[in-house]
Formats: C-alpha cells, structure tokens, sequence
C-alpha cells in the first residue's frame, strides 16, 4: 500500500517512453518544447533541471500531461523489483485512471 | 435410531480396516500445492501459498531481469510477480494468456509465483516425501528439498524459502 513517506499529493509531468509511462515531479520539468527534426519530423522534449544541474532536454512521446496524484494512488515498489529500479532512476509507481506510471527522480 | 449409529460405526470401521494406503491417524500430514510447468509437475509446501490468483494483467516493469515478470495489483497491494519456468531455466509451455499466479512467502519475502496449472492441494502424510534425485539439473538442486508421486507422476518439492533466498542474493549482487 502507500508508503508514508511519500507526500500527500505529487504533482507530475507524465510521458511515455518505449511504451512505458513515466512521471517525473512537475517541479523539475521547466518547459516542454517540440523540436522539428532534420527529416522534417516533430519530437517532444521536456527541459527538466535538477538541483544545481543544468538544463537538459528529455526526449518524450505524447501524451504528456500534468498530473496531481493523490498518495494512495502512490505504491512502494516491491522488495523483489526495488533494487532493478533503483539502478534504473525508478522511485516508486502510481497506478491510477491513467493505468501504471514509474516515478523517476530522486525525491519521492 | 441407535441402530443408524451402529451402522454407521461399523461402516467407518470397516473402511478404516480397508484403507491400507491410508496413513497412521497419528502420521504427520503436510498440505502441497502441486502444480505443472513446462509439462513438468512441481510441489509448493501449502504452508509457503497465501493464495491462488487466475492470471491477471501483468505490468511490466523496466529494467528488470527476465525471471521477473513485472508486477501486478491485487486488491489495492503491489506484488512482483517471478516467472518460476525463467528461473528454473525450463521452455515455458504456456502462453501469455494462460496460467495462474501464486502467492507465496519465503525469506522473507513475498511474491507472485507465475506457474502454467494449478493441479492440486493435497496432504500427504510426511512419510510419503522422498529423498530429491541425485540428478537433477543445477537450477533444481538447490531448490528441491524432496519428491512426491501423484498419481504415478514424480513431483519435485520446491523450497520458496530458498527460491527467494536465491533472489534476494540476485538483487544483493546488484
């Protein structure tokens, strides 16, 4: 179930990624851009920072979204699975009306 | 009325009498969980099997080894799910669309067990396990604790406790 040490509420940027959903904390997302490339096609990008970094481009598929989600929508990861995630950036998932969501960054 | 009973207690008695493969009443029984993988049939202690789930969607989580599957939701709790064939190092019979999760504690940890079939729960008496084969593949040899015949069939006995030790020292090497 919800960890209690997750907050109450987080606010999230979500983006999909070789079919799998992410999140990423809407605190560090500055803003999204679409980058028309050489071929003529259009990527998405976030410009995310994290503290004291700069800027970086995130190369995103649509949808993206903003998203409040509510803690007991927020799960611990499994004890078996915790470790793999870990080493992968991955904080904790959401399951909700949007189906499953892996939270990246190093706050929640 | 007293001649019912009577009946009935000389029927039980009788039956008694006949079930020579029946165990002493004093004998041990211990409860198994059989189930098939790969057509190969296998045994959890009913002990270490909180629940049988039919197969559900199972999300996959990135970055993962392939033993483990993904995760799934069951009533609001979060449970891996561990692809026992991936780990025996067996090909899976089974598809995608088939088979069921179990349940199971070991270590420690608990966790989603993805078998092909749920066969059976049966006790058997503890005098009825045999010793594990000598040879048995390396992935079975530390895992298999002892053999039961079902109905004429060999059925390994799997320990969940050294299963998920088995994974635990995986994810310590992390």
């Amino acid at each position: 179930m919800s960890d209690a040490t997750v907050p109450r509420q987080l606010e999230l940027v979500s983006y999909h990624a070789d079919g799998i959903q992410f999140g990423i904390e809407a605190c560090r997302v500055l803003t999204k851009r679409v980058i028309v490339q050489d071929s003529g096609a259009r990527q998405s990008c976030l410009v995310i920072q994290a503290e004291e970094t700069e800027p970086k481009l995130l190369a995103v598929q649509e949808p993206v979204r903003l998203r409040t989600v509510d803690s007991e929508h927020i799960y611990e990861l499994p004890v078996l699975i915790k470790s793999f995630c870990i080493l992968a950036g991955l904080r904790a998932m959401i399951i909700d009306e949007y189906g499953l969501t892996f939270v990246v960054g190093p706050t929640v | 009325m007293e001649n019912d009973q009577s009946d009935l207690e000389k029927i039980l008695s009788s039956r008694r009498g006949n079930a020579s493969d029946q165990p002493a009443s004093d004998e041990e029984m211990l409860d198994f969980l059989i189930f098939e993988i790969a057509d190969e049939w296998y045994a959890f202690r009913g002990a270490s099997i909180r629940e049988i789930l039919p197969l559900m969607p199972v999300f996959f989580v990135p970055a993962c080894p392939p033993w483990l599957e993904g995760v799934i939701n069951v009533r609001g709790d979060i449970e891996s799910v561990v692809n026992l064939s991936a780990l025996l190092g067996t090909s899976r019979s089974g598809t995608a669309r088939s088979g069921s999760i179990l349940i199971g504690n070991g270590a420690g940890i608990q966790s989603g067990i993805r078998i092909d079939r749920v066969l059976d729960v049966v006790a058997q008496p503890k005098s009825a396990v045999r010793e594990a084969p000598a040879a048995l593949s390396p992935a079975l040899t530390r895992i298999t604790v002892g053999l039961l015949v079902y109905r004429d069939v060999p059925v390994m006995i799997l320990d969940l406790d050294r299963i998920f030790e088995d994974c635990g020292r995986i994810l310590g090497s992390v």
